[in-house]
């Protein structure tokens, strides 16, 4: 058997164990630069708060809630993410990390996986301060779908074999881990709406789809053949300097292009896709009038593809750009890294995509741009100094200046 | 190369070199489970003369709290540190300070950790 921990609300979540204050009350957590938000609390859920709403549309929504705005503190979120897979290991086995919040793990032998689980939840409550919900059952997807399921009940889940049908038929396809939304308009289109259909899909029809799709169905009959998830790593950043300023939007669009698809290609060398995008562009950082833009944006899925992520970047960049400004630098940097079996294809898009990535590389290749592009993989620093973060709260677990007070 | 042994070039062999143990270190008296260990500073005087204002408090959240156990408490939306004392069905969260009277707590008390010891750094002049 095959367990999934996964945090519920993981951000608001540790906002929440430090401030007392707050207990249920509700929490948004915004992205990189207060942007949008991209973590809730169940409260602030409750209230009809969408995850990726710009905060400037959003405010009074959230000031008449009452809600408690943090800006993201990934330092505090890497911590007791650490913690929590420390604490995982000490009580499983096994334990693969997936994301900041979830992790894969097996059960120790000689366990009754109804007993385990509902001891592994209580025990991770206890420790942790968070609420993980605990899903088992004989494959990784399937241990997704009981881990979804948990979260709308007690907390854990033991899906058995004799009832998985029934689950798979009241769950949707887009539920399914693997599976997203482009895929859905086609399956709905084959007649093929729960989960259950999925795996009963027959043969012939099967061999038309990917190989991580048809990796899904199999595991949605109970064999097992996602087996090890690749390294995830937290970030990845492209940055460069122009040896003449750059005054213009379109300008400035076309180093940004660039930044995307180097990002872009890095992420796919390691099976990752990124949920979202953050663009910094400087003036003369020496000169007394520097002037530093920032934005960031959710991206709608996650994904590694270069023109999803120049999408994502333009409106959030058009909404801050000053023009005049002689700009002598740009950076692009990507978030929220995820494997690529969480990520979304389209089911026709892996054909096309691959020949206008040739056209684009064809096209680089004439312009040159590929020599100006100098990488400075992970060269931010402090991301703390560099981004807005007007709503960060303490460090409590990682500076002494920070720790949490008691009377 | 057992030539060189010989000869002392690479220095001679520690006679402790079989019997060195780990340096006592502050962190295994007092944290016994890292990952579910956390610090709070002390901000009252609830617990004095046991526990100063300042004091660095260590909390386990790893150890269910027992009678008389000094734990962090969630009171009103803050933490508190005072002492467990279970008295039949009723739970007392109880102050140090004598000029402290003890309070019941609901069965719905909020505990942090349990705190497993304090640390007290000395500020020196100058
Ligand atoms: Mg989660």
């Amino acid at each position: 058997m095959i367990g999934l921990a996964d945090c519920n609300s993981f951000y608001a979540s540790c906002e929440k164990l430090f401030r007392p204050d707050l207990r249920g009350r509700p929490v948004v957590v915004l992205s990189n630069n207060d942007g949008c938000i991209v973590a809730l609390s169940a409260e602030a859920k409750a209230l009809g708060i969408r995850r990726g709403e710009p905060y400037f549309r959003c405010r009074t929504q959230l000031e008449r809630g009452h809600v408690a705005v943090f800006s993201s503190n990934y330092t505090l979120y890497q911590d007791m993410s650490d913690r929590t897979v420390e604490i995982l290991r000490s009580l499983a086995c096994d334990v693969q990390p997936y994301s900041i919040d979830e992790s894969f793990f097996s059960l120790p032998g000689g366990t009754d996986p109804e007993t385990y689980a509902g001891r592994l939840y209580n025990t991770l409550k206890r420790r942790t301060g968070l609420t993980i919900s605990v899903g088992i059952a004989r494959t990784r997807t399937l241990a997704k779908v009981a881990n979804h399921m948990a979260k709308h009940t007690r907390g854990w889940m033991v899906l058995r074999e004799e009832d998985e049908r029934a689950v798979l038929a009241s769950t949707a396809v887009s539920e399914v881990w693997g599976v997203g939304w482009r895929y859905q308009a086609t399956l709905v289109s084959l007649g093929l709406k729960t989960a259950l259909d999925l795996a009963c899909m027959d043969e012939r029809r099967l061999q038309r789809f990917p190989v991580t799709f048809r990796r899904t169905v199999a595991e949605l009959n109970g064999v097992a053949c996602i087996e090890s998830l690749p390294d995830v790593r937290r970030s990845f950043i492209s940055g460069i300097s122009f040896s003449v300023p750059k005054t213009s939007l379109a300008q400035i669009m076309q180093t940004l292009s660039c930044h995307c698809r180097n990002l872009s290609s890095k992420m796919a060398r390691r099976n990752l896709a990124a949920s979202e995008v953050f663009v910094q562009l400087g003036t003369d950082r020496f000169a007394e009038d520097y002037r530093l833009l920032e934005c960031s944006a959710a991206l709608p899925r996650a994904s590694n593809y270069a023109p999803d992520l120049l999408a994502a970047v333009k409106p959030a960049l058009e909404a801050v750009f000053v023009p005049g400004l002689r700009y002598k630098n740009s950076r692009v940097g990507v978030f929220g890294l995820c494997p690529l079996e969480c990520r979304q294809w389209s089911l026709f898009d892996d054909e096309s995509r691959i020949e206008a990535a040739r056209k684009r590389d064809t096209m680089a290749a004439l312009v040159g741009q590929r020599g100006d592009l100098r990488t400075l993989t992970d060269s931010f620093g402090d991301k703390r100094r560099i981004c807005r973060s007007e709503f960060l709260s303490p460090c409590y677990t990682t500076r002494w200046s920070d720790i949490p007070g008691a009377g | 190369m057992g030539s060189e042994t010989q000869t002392g070039r690479y220095g001679f062999p520690s006679p402790g070199e079989d019997c060195r143990e780990d340096r006592l270190d502050i962190r295994s008296l007092l944290v016994r489970h890292p990952s579910s260990t956390y610090y709070l500073r002390s901000e009252g005087d609830a617990m004095a003369p046991l526990i100063s204002r300042g004091d660095i408090m260590v909390a386990d959240r790893a150890l269910r709290p027992r009678n008389g156990d000094i734990v962090i408490v969630e009171l009103d939306g803050s933490f508190c540190v005072r002492r467990l004392v279970v008295s039949g069905q009723r739970l007392l969260l109880c102050a140090e300070n004598p000029g402290w009277e003890p309070s019941e707590a609901g069965a719905d008390l909020v505990c942090f950790g349990v705190v497993t010891g304090v640390v007290r750094v000395f500020g020196r002049q100058g």
